[in-house]
């Protein structure tokens, strides 16, 4: 299984005004898990990914998904149109 | 005082193994690079020296003793044993099994090939451990550079925990 998943961690943990370090302790890891989560270099455990979900309360399938995220750009033209 | 999550350790333990890790030199990963490959070159000298007649090569012991004590530090620091440290998280035991992993399998088929070959090696009068004394050297020299491959590839997978955090200082 070599899929890319993409996730919005980082503008989840933007929108929450949190740091790495706090989300980190929220979900019981080492907040370097975090960067690599952000950055794609590590794709999490169902367990991780769930924990994640719940600390930002979403579905999981909001922050994790295997196509590409629409930026805030193109979301917002698809909402003006 | 705040608990870690799935652990009992206080959020100052927690911070105090984040300093730790960050500052204690000794078992960064740069300095453990640094040390594995020095520690490789003392265990091949070390090698030569036996193949050369040393009944007690000292730079093979130390060596041994050198590549043990820092993959047994390594290992009490990253399980959290000494109270200072959160347990490794996922990422992190994933790194450790892939470091042993790939030290296993390297020095599993480097003896297995030495193996293969030894016949060879006596055939045209080339070195072989022979006496009980040179066979516990050349034990020693598989066992060190299991320890030594293994630590390398775990510290080369591991960046400096600070630099995660430097945007957020």
């Amino acid at each position: 299984m070599s899929r890319v998943i993409h996730n919005r961690i980082a503008m989840f943990r933007a929108d929450a005004g949190m740091s790495r370090r706090e989300l980190a302790d929220a979900v019981g890891v080492n907040p370097q898990t975090i960067g690599f989560l952000e950055r794609g270099d590590y794709k999490p455990s169902l367990e991780l990914a769930l924990l994640l979900a719940g600390v930002f309360s979403v579905p999981v399938e909001l922050l994790f998904s295997f196509e590409p995220f629409p930026s805030l750009s193109q979301t917002l033209q698809e909402t003006r149109a | 005082m705040i608990e870690h999550p799935g652990s009992s350790l206080s959020a100052w333990n927690v911070r105090a193994g984040r300093w730790l890790h960050t500052n204690m030199w000794l078992l960064a990963p740069r300095f453990v690079i640094v040390l594995s490959l020095v520690l490789a070159a003392m265990l091949l000298w070390g090698i030569y020296d036996v193949s050369q007649g040393a009944d007690d090569s000292f730079w093979l012991g130390s060596a041994f003793f050198g590549a043990f004590a820092l993959h047994a530090g390594l290992i009490i620091r990253r399980q959290g044993w000494l109270g200072l440290e959160a347990p490794p998280d996922e990422r992190e035991r994933l790194v450790e099994m892939s470091a042993t992993r790939t030290a296993g399998c390297v020095v599993t088929l480097l003896v297995a090939v030495w193996a293969w070959l030894l016949g060879w090696f006596a055939d045209r009068g080339m070195w072989f451990p022979r006496d009980p004394q040179e066979w516990e050297s050349t034990g020693k020299f598989i066992l060190s550079a299991f320890f030594l491959i293994a630590n390398f590839t775990a510290a080369w997978m591991t960046p400096p925990y600070a630099a995660e955090l430097l945007d957020e200082s």
